[in-house]
């Protein structure tokens, strides 16, 4: 009918009228003030430019009552706002930051430190031995939550002697000394108590806390009066907390972000084949397989070793890290010194093995319940152990706990039968870990606990260069065999940053150093 | 005159109450000739048939697992392979079967429950005040953080999200019933049933109900659609169905974040879920469509 | 008139959602203390942790402080980070509505014409093809279709900002900008649900006597389709219209996150898995004041679309 093709003739010419409209719109709107910024180009390193505004997007919100302890939400700014009194370099080698110059006595129990004069607080009190004395007694405590609490407690006493030097007393030598000190930061007695709500954060560092919107951003700003000779160049940190992986990846990507931490391992790999972005070593991550061994049927040897037999340790790194970590069954940091490379493929992936085992201690078809907390990593290294487990005859349920109620487990000591855990501590030397990592330390979440145990760590704990080698293997030995706690993955972390950006570094497990970091001209 | 409604001539007047039992089954059947109809029932049978006897035609199951991981799309694996190697269309295909499994329990009792409160006023002023308050507590309640403390409390799985998406479903159809009724309850018939002493509930039940279902089916179809975002939402914050399960939401969370390696595993279910999403639809089309007028 | 009846149900509501609030988050296992002792804490340290926060305190007398302290306007300080929730909320709010109010104007226009068009789509190929797309929006969920937006007009064709956020008020074209993508994502599955119901009304309506009565009186296609098929049509609309507004606020939770905003969905999310008890009591509060807000303007809107209407009859 006439008046419908009419009808409908008008209609099309509006909405054809609408549709442009909308289009020139979107243009003139684009055209305006374009919000996207072009993708930066990789500059060849260059002299130092002042100014600028640092952009980092960060997985995890910071915890400023816990900066004593390495907390990936503090990576983005613990060594912007405070100094340790060493820094330890690639060779685990200490450099001065704080401390200028530092001796042992003979039996290697007293440590002397000179510290420097010219040190400001941010809040322009003037740093003192007395504020590494109280550092230090800060980090012993467990509220304090350092994962060094342990070397800590080694500490019989820490003396200031003027203002300048300071005295540490151990009871015993320790190998782990250094790296206490160049995890503990150096932190404000007056200002510490308060720390927690983030209004007001005070260091000796490079730039000063100046907001904190807590799930949202943290914005830092240069010290000018920071005791170094060079640096700190840029003007501003601006940290933006994006939790989501593919949304921190977006940042990073599309220009929002110069620097991401935190990112899934999938975006990592991919971005490290694109020459506009550069891969910062951060240290990396143990990824244990647990059993309680006070619950039937794990509480036998055999049955315990069978799980470590049954995981398929290759397909794990090929498929969840990317080919990226190490295979290899021992706790330690690979390539630190006393490392016994030989036991680190002791347990080969063997399904039939695996079965014998388990027939052998009367645990074939058992049921097993594996507990781990709610993060993507996890879930992808569940999914692989499940189905290995499950070849191996075994009966799996799964149990996804999220942080609090993991948390509490851990403290109250019930995490399960059986857990996948994480511990970022590579780095870290074979005498730290035995005290820190929370799987094989005392009161560990396996439950394990024999004289035999201690005598070994101990002799690990006491160890000098002559004597670590024999140390560390006749520990590992003990513990692969005991397997209370398998290590089925040590992955490396990154952070990942635009090439354009020069002079970030990456220090103790995963911080950040931007002292020398600056952004070429735009 | 408020559009949902169907033309008066089939209004239930009581002389015509069997007459009409027979008439709406005739309805039902014959929705299905049409071509929207026969669209949906074939894509719906397929859908359906092939989720139920997703055992039978893969008896392997869901999880097996292998070394070709992220693979493109193969004769066998039309969807190709996951992150650890695992089959898409075959986890598509049980992950289909699960949010089904969860979606036909849920939905239809939400819509009964929902549908039954929202006329609560019908049979007395005060009970449909309470029921609308509960309703409206229900749906002013951040969906997500619903679903998550449900299943916090009850602990994952089968059950909790049935209970979630339930409850999460139920005032959609509450209000919509609710805004028939308030429509409905001024015509004429409804007065003159009330001064012959017909009954509340007969009122409710014989009257108003027939003209509430139309919106009914309607939502159905969209509350389907939202609970199965419900489950996908929560497999983001992991308490949706727990691994190795798959669901047609944890597929499309772990696909997405393989986008650019691999993109037919978000690509596979996310058409699954349009076939059945558009099988639903065009279901409820067919069945609520009008005569038309000759 | 009909909002002074409307007031005792809606406090009786409110008192319901209020003790709901806060019964729901505590049920879950684990709470807040922990995440201020850090896993590493002895059990002792948890106890005076959680002694010093309150919680050991019985429940009525946690509720009515609580309550109380609404009441007189302060909303209680957060357990993880000892920030007052007024401020953790106050710096988020505006980043939420703005997206949810963007995402509106889009659901309603969006979906109002897709509607309008369906329902007058003469050619069946135009029908087929409107009905998958229907489909096709209505079966998106939010995040899917923002990592597809974000990959094809962020990345691929880097033409609008994909990561971040400028508030509207500071800066409104960038500020425009940053919120094409998300709202779009937010709003197209609720759109189709609007077109869904628009189309469904419109079609019924168009078999009307009076339509019939219309175009034999000589209107023209057009007015009668503005005038009467569109006017009564809208009632039901509207209602959906209030739903899907919840929905989309449901949905600007993930959208939050993928988009990298800082608003009430990452709080919300965050505060349940840190069981930050009073930050959720609030947000849930809050949310359910502004959904009966909702639902009352929706009810004062059919019935002014509908002089047939009368409200109160049956609330």
């Amino acid at each position: 009918m006439s008046s419908t093709s009419r009808g409908s003739r008008l209609r099309t010419a509006r909405w054809a009228r609408g549709l442009a409209t909308a289009v020139v719109a979107a243009v003139v709107l684009t055209g305006c003030a374009v919000a996207q910024k072009p993708a930066a180009e990789s500059a060849a390193p260059a002299a130092p430019v002042e100014g600028g505004t640092l952009r980092v997007a960060a997985a995890a919100d910071a915890q400023p009552q816990f900066v004593m302890a390495n907390r990936a939400g503090n990576w983005s700014w613990r060594r912007l706002v405070f100094d340790s009194l060493i820094e330890l370099d690639k060779d685990a080698t200490p450099q001065p930051l704080l401390a200028t110059d530092w001796s042992y006595n003979d039996d290697r129990t007293e440590l002397t430190l000179t510290l420097r004069d010219d040190v400001a607080f941010h809040s322009g009190r003037a740093f003192t031995a007395a504020d590494v004395v109280f550092s230090l007694e800060q980090v012993q405590l467990p509220a304090n939550a350092s994962q060094l609490a342990g070397v800590a407690k080694g500490i019989t006493s820490v003396a200031a002697s003027g203002d300048d030097t300071v005295v540490i007393t151990l009871a015993a030598p320790s190998d782990s000394l250094f790296d206490l000190l160049d995890l503990t930061p150096i932190v404000d007695s007056e200002t510490w108590g308060a720390i927690a709500d983030g209004k007001e954060v005070i260091g000796t560092g490079p730039f000063t806390w100046k907001s904190w919107t807590p799930g949202a951003s943290i914005t830092l700003e240069k010290n000018a009066e920071y005791w170094g000779d060079e640096g700190p160049y840029l003007d501003e940190v601006d940290i933006s907390i994006i939790s989501d992986t593919t949304a921190l990846q977006t940042a990073l990507t599309s220009g929002a972000a110069d620097v991401a931490l935190g990112m899934a391992q999938a975006d990592v790999v991919r971005l490290g084949k694109d020459e506009a972005y550069s891969l910062l070593d951060a240290g990396g991550v143990f990824y244990p397989f647990g059993v309680d061994v006070t619950q039937a049927p794990f509480d036998k040897p055999e049955a315990r070793q069978a799980l470590s037999y049954a995981i398929d340790r290759e397909r794990i790194n090929e498929q969840v890290f990317g080919g990226d970590g190490v295979i290899t069954d021992l706790w330690w940091t690979p390539g630190s010194p006393g490392y016994p490379t030989d036991l680190a493929t002791h347990y080969t992936y063997d399904t039939e093995k695996a079965k014998s085992l388990l027939d052998e201690a009367g645990a074939a078809g058992a049921s097993i319940t594996i507990t781990y907390a709610n993060l993507p990593v996890m879930k992808s290294l569940f999914e692989i152990v499940q189905n290995n487990l499950q070849e191996a005859g075994l009966e799996v349920t799964g149990e996804a706990l999220d942080l609090p109620d993991y948390d509490k487990r851990q403290v109250d000591g019930t995490i399960g039968q059986s857990f996948l855990l994480l511990h970022g501590m590579v780095g870290f030397s074979t005498a730290t870990l035995i005290d820190a990592m929370p799987s094989i330390r005392s009161g560990n979440a396996s439950h394990f606990d024999t004289p035999e145990y201690t005598e070994l760590k101990d002799a690990v704990r006491g160890a000098d260069d002559s004597t670590r080698d024999a140390a560390v293997k006749a520990l590992s030995e003990y513990m692969l065999d005991q397997a209370f706690s398998n290590i089925i993955a040590v992955a490396p972390q990154y952070h990942v940053q635009t090439s354009a950006l020069q002079g970030l570094r990456v220090v103790s497990l995963g911080s950040l150093v931007a002292t020398d970091a600056f952004l070429p001209e735009k | 005159m408020t559009a949902i409604e169907p033309a008066p001539s089939t209004s239930a007047t009581p002389l015509a109450r069997a007459h009409g039992a027979r008439l709406v089954a005739a309805r039902y059947l014959r929705a299905l000739r049409t071509p929207r109809g026969l669209t949906a029932a074939i894509i719906l049978g397929v859908l359906v048939l092939t989720s139920v006897g997703a055992p039978l035609l893969f008896p392997g199951g869901y999880d097996q697992q292998g070394r070709g991981a992220l693979a493109m799309p193969t004769l066998l694996a039309p969807f190709g392979t996951d992150e650890v190697g695992r089959n898409i269309f075959v986890r598509a295909i049980y992950g289909t079967r699960t949010d089904l499994s969860l979606v036909l329990v849920a939905v239809p009792i939400a819509a009964v429950a929902g549908t039954f409160l929202g006329l609560l006023g019908v049979v007395s002023r005060a009970l449909g005040s309470i029921a609308q308050r509960l309703l409206d507590l229900v749906m002013g309640f951040p969906s997500l953080i619903l679903g998550i403390c449900v299943v916090l409390v009850i602990g994952p799985g089968w059950t909790s999200l049935v209970i979630s998406m339930t409850i999460y479903s139920l005032p959609a159809f509450g209000r919509l019933a609710r805004a028939t009724l308030m429509a409905q309850e001024m015509r004429d018939y409804v007065s003159a049933a009330r001064m012959l002493g017909v009954s509340r509930p007969r009122i409710m039940v014989r009257h108003i109900l027939p003209h509430t279902i139309d919106t009914m089916i309607a939502q159905m179809v969209v509350a389907a659609v939202s609970a199965i975002f419900l489950e996908s939402s929560l497999s983001i914050v992991g308490l949706g169905v727990q691994p190795p399960e798959p669901s047609l939401g944890v597929l499309l969370n772990s696909g997405a974040r393989y986008m650019q390696d691999q993109p037919f595993y978000v690509l596979g279910p996310a058409l699954l879920l349009f076939l059945l999403v558009l099988g639903f639809s065009l279901l409820a089309d067919a069945i609520t469509a009008k005569e038309k007028r000759a | 008139m009909y909002l002074v009846r409307r007031l005792p149900s809606v406090a009786f509501l409110l008192v319901a959602t209020s003790v709901v609030a806060f019964a729901l988050p505590r049920l879950a296992p684990g709470d807040p203390a922990i995440a201020v002792a850090g896993p590493d804490a002895s059990p002792e340290t948890l106890e005076l942790i959680r002694e010093q926060m309150g919680l050991n305190k019985p429940l009525i007398t946690q509720y009515l402080d609580w309550v109380g302290g609404v009441l007189t306007g302060d909303l209680g300080r957060s357990f993880t980070t000892g920030r007052p929730v007024a401020e953790l909320i106050g710096t988020r709010v505006g980043s939420t509505i703005e997206l949810a109010l963007i995402a509106a104007v889009f659901m309603v226009g969006i979906g109002i014409g897709l509607g309008v068009w369906t329902a007058t789509a003469r050619r069946p190929a135009a029908r087929v093809l409107l009905d998958g797309l229907n489909s096709a929006l209505l079966s998106a969920p939010p995040f899917l279709t923002g990592l597809l937006l974000i990959l094809l007009l962020g990345i691929a064709v880097p033409i609008l900002p994909i990561s971040g956020e400028v508030a509207f008020v500071d800066d409104p074209v960038i500020g425009i900008q940053y919120l094409l993508l998300p709202a779009l994502a937010l709003a197209l599955p609720q759109a189709a649900t609007i077109a869904r119901l628009v189309t469904a009304s419109m079609r019924t309506t168009e078999a009307e006597d009076f339509v019939d009565l219309a175009i034999a009186k000589g209107v023209s296609h057009g007015v009668v389709v503005r005038t009467h098929i569109l006017r009564n049509s809208m009632g039901p609309a509207l209602v959906t219209i209030g739903l899907r507004f919840g929905e989309l606020l449901a949905g600007a939770i993930v959208i939050e996150a993928i988009f990298a905003r800082h608003g009430l969905g990452s709080l919300a999310v965050a505060s349940v898995q840190t069981r930050d008890y009073l930050v959720v009591q609030v947000l849930i509060l809050a949310a359910v004041t502004v959904a009966v807000v909702m639902q009352i303007l929706t009810d004062l809107g059919v019935a002014l679309l509908d002089p047939r209407i009368r409200l109160g009859a049956t609330s």
